[in-house]
């Protein structure tokens, strides 16, 4: 790796031209899947890697857990190697699948990974607890994971991640196999933990999701990076406006308003309603029928966040 | 530790979930319940006990093996397989962490069902050995010379070397040995056969074998003199000798006379008073036959002599742990063969391992050969270099190999426990430094390298 100045103390994660290229069994290179890839990700944001599959996303992300081993460039994780156990310590991780123990319950599988943390008993029956709540499977606690369905599955997975309170938390498409409900609740969830003061590093290719909760994006497509920088600063157009008019507007102030715009523009402008975006149209008419409903299925999440997930040092 | 425990736990549980070591287990407790109630042994009470214990508990032993090593093979390369070690490897958790806490779960499942195996066998055991069913001299025997903790002793050696020296330079001028046979090659040759001749007994005369017996049993408990013969024709109609046993004045002698058969063992009983003041204690075999036939004792495991030195159960034990440390270290090689293959890769090299160091004493006298072809010393025409070549990579090869398998070498601790014989600690000790802490350390280095470098979230 080429060696790099020390990071700032704001920067959590750090990748100078990071190259990741894969072997066949003759050891010839098969796929670069990596290329010469530059990035930071700072205190207490969230940072999106956006790309269709197979853009470099999941290689990238398991290059910074030690799954994967970078074959040049330079790469720090919370100030250390990713390999290093002091890293992991401080990581936490949901993958692009699940990969649970079928046999386990989800409180064995918590129970599990508490104690790679090296997490007391007292710790981990406190923090199952709530995290169990928060992710709406209390009522499952004792089932066993393979009987879940994906989402189910996929929220035991986020609380394995966030079980030993991490400063940086990776997750490789979180809302893969979610229903929207969950989808926004993972979202509603993310962005609560940046609130908290953590850092989030996700991997997606479905635009709204990232577009939602991310406040910086790389797009990378072919193991390069495409396009990067705050969401702001990548989507807003700053040679077109848009003007919001009051709800109450009367329909004759609305007149003058066009009529005055015309005679400055000498031109029609474009004007048609605000619509609602599809994901918050069901999302309130799954509201809705849930107050009719007492009866429900699936996740009953109880919409706070574990309280032990704390702010990090600054 | 925490985490070591929590993957020691999973261990048990993947292990406990493969159909195949369930398949074996299930054959295993088939041994264990059928094997007592269908074993019949040779009808007598000790052939009775020396089938049960061998039978049962080899079988299990296998059963287990094996089981052991599917298992192993597969704690970490399902794993790797399955994905799950990515979630594991992401965490805090070294390497050497994930290898020593696949080895410990294995470890506990080879402790509970080796301990179902040898508590099942010795209430068995128990359960077959009763008076009702056996004769009172047989129940003693029964506990004299196999439910016993008895130390052998070999027969003082007869001092050959001047002899042996004598007839080989006799033989050089009578021109029996060509001059091509180096010297190295004939003396063990003449040795050999003037052992063989001091431990036979031509029929109408006798032969006398002194033991240093250190420490006599105590409480008067007798000593076991145990022998096999062979017959120097072509013959299994029984021989009828006799054993005298004592000092040469007449009060102190034993005499036993028996019709026996050759090519099985037999015992007499002796009383400890035999044992002269010196410690010493001689017997002499007089050959009766009444016809051409000399009877043979072969030279190292023919004739010896068992001491009490301690009871059955704690004997019994210290087989158990000779067999576990034996599995302990199969579960090493399964352990790190599945972190560096697939199942099935990793299962037949593990499988390949155990045959060459089963293959030990084999390859050992490979290594022999190949040194005298190799310097050329081959009785045939020299082949060239090239020839000499592939004898000398041959001979470092199988040299090399050798001397790796070789500590692993350990005679069946059930060879032990059928003839009552005396395990020692020491040699509990060595093979728990050998097999336990040395192997297997060496292997969980390997292991847990090869983990800490591999890339386990490549694409498939």
């Amino acid at each position: 790796m080429t060696p790099s100045p020390p990071q700032t103390a704001t920067t959590i994660a750090e990748a100078r031209d990071l190259v990741k290229v894969f072997r066949d069994f003759w050891h010839r290179p098969k796929v670069r899947a990596v290329n010469d890839i530059t990035f930071e990700v700072k205190r207490g944001e969230v940072f999106g890697l956006l790309g269709p599959n197979g853009s470099g996303k999941s290689t990238t992300i398991k290059m910074m857990l030690g799954l994967l081993h970078p074959t040049s460039g330079y790469l720090r994780v919370l100030d250390r190697s990713p390999d290093d156990v002091k890293t992991k310590a401080r990581v936490g991780y949901l993958a692009e699948e699940s990969y649970l123990y079928p046999y386990l319950t989800s409180e064995e599988t918590l129970h599990f990974f508490g104690r790679l943390f090296n997490l007391n008993a007292k710790q981990r029956e406190e923090r199952i607890d709530q995290l169990l709540d928060m992710i709406g499977l209390q009522h499952a606690r004792r089932r066993v994971v393979g009987e879940f369905s994906k989402g189910m599955a996929r929220r035991i997975g986020l609380a394995q991640a966030l079980i030993n309170d991490p400063d940086l938390i990776i997750l490789d498409e979180p809302t893969s196999g979610l229903d929207p409900l969950g989808c926004r609740q993972v979202k509603d969830l993310i962005r609560a933990l940046a609130r908290r003061g953590k850092t989030v590093l996700l991997s997606s290719h479905l635009l709204a999701d990232v577009e939602d909760i991310c406040d910086r994006i790389a797009i990378l497509y072919n193991g390069r990076i495409q396009a990067m920088g705050s969401m702001h600063e990548l989507l807003e157009q700053r040679n077109r406006y848009r003007v919001t008019l009051p709800e109450e507007l009367a329909p004759d102030q609305l007149q003058r308003v066009l009529d005055e715009i015309r005679s400055v523009l000498g031109a029609e402008p474009d004007i048609d309603h605000p619509r609602l975006d599809l994901e918050e149209f069901f999302l309130r008419i799954i509201e809705k029928a849930r107050n009719e409903v007492e009866s429900q299925s699936g996740a009953t999440p109880s919409h706070t966040l574990a309280s032990y997930l704390s702010a990090p040092p600054s | 530790m925490n985490g070591i425990l929590a993957i020691a736990l999973i261990s048990v549980r993947n292990a406990i979930r493969s159909k195949i070591v369930m398949v074996l287990l299930a054959f295993l407790l088939i041994t264990l319940i059928g094997l007592p109630l269908t074993l019949q042994g040779d009808g007598t009470l000790p052939g009775h006990v020396r089938v049960l214990i061998r039978y049962t508990l080899g079988l299990a032993t296998l059963i287990l093996s094996i089981a052991t090593v599917w298992a192993s093979c597969a704690a970490i390369s399902t794993e790797i397989r399955d994905r799950q070690i990515q979630l594991v490897v992401s965490k805090p958790v070294r390497a050497s962490q994930i290898w020593l806490g696949k080895w410990l779960g294995l470890m506990a499942i080879n402790v509970l069902f080796l301990m179902l195996c040898f508590v099942s066998t010795y209430a068995a055991l128990r359960g077959t050995t009763t008076p009702d069913r056996w004769s009172d001299t047989e129940i003693e025997q029964l506990h004299t010379e196999i439910l016993v903790a008895q130390y052998k002793l070999a027969p003082q050696p007869r001092d050959v070397r001047e002899e042996v020296q004598r007839q080989y330079r006799a033989a050089r001028a009578r021109g029996e040995w060509p001059e091509e046979i180096p010297t190295q090659e004939v003396l063990p040759r003449i040795e050999r056969a003037l052992r063989t001749q001091a431990n036979s007994v031509p029929a109408g005369s006798s032969n006398r074998w002194v033991f240093n017996v250190p420490h006599p049993p105590p409480d008067d408990r007798p000593l076991i003199l145990r022998y096999r013969f062979s017959l120097s024709v072509m013959d299994l109609d029984p021989v009828s000798g006799s054993w005298t046993i004592g000092s040469l004045q007449a009060s102190h002698r034993q005499v036993e006379t028996f019709e026996q058969p050759p090519r099985t063992w037999h015992s007499v009983a002796i009383s400890p008073d035999r044992i002269e003041d010196d410690g010493t204690l001689t017997v002499e075999f007089a050959n009766h036959a009444d016809r051409t036939v000399t009877v043979i004792f072969q030279p190292d495991e023919g004739l010896h002599l068992m001491v009490y030195a301690g009871g059955f159960l704690m004997n019994y034990f210290r087989a158990g742990l000779l067999i576990l440390f034996h599995l302990s270290f199969l579960a090493a090689v399964g352990v790190t063969a599945g972190a560096y293959f697939s199942i099935p890769v990793a299962a037949m090299t593990s499988f390949y391992a155990l045959l060459l160091i089963n293959a030990a004493r084999f390859i050992g006298r490979i290594a022999e050969g190949t040194a005298s072809g190799g310097h050329g010393h081959a009785h045939g025409p020299h082949g060239g270099w090239f020839q000499d070549a592939i004898h000398l990579t041959s001979h470092l090869v199988h040299r090399g190999l050798y001397a790796v398998i070789r500590p692993l070498e350990s005679a069946n601790p059930l060879d032990y426990l059928v003839v009552g014989e005396w395990i020692p600690w020491t040699e509990v000790g060595y093979m728990f430094g050998v097999k336990v802490v040395l192997y297997s350390g060496i292997l969980m280095v390997l292991g847990a390298w090869h983990m800490a470098r591999k890339e386990v979230a490549l694409p498939s």
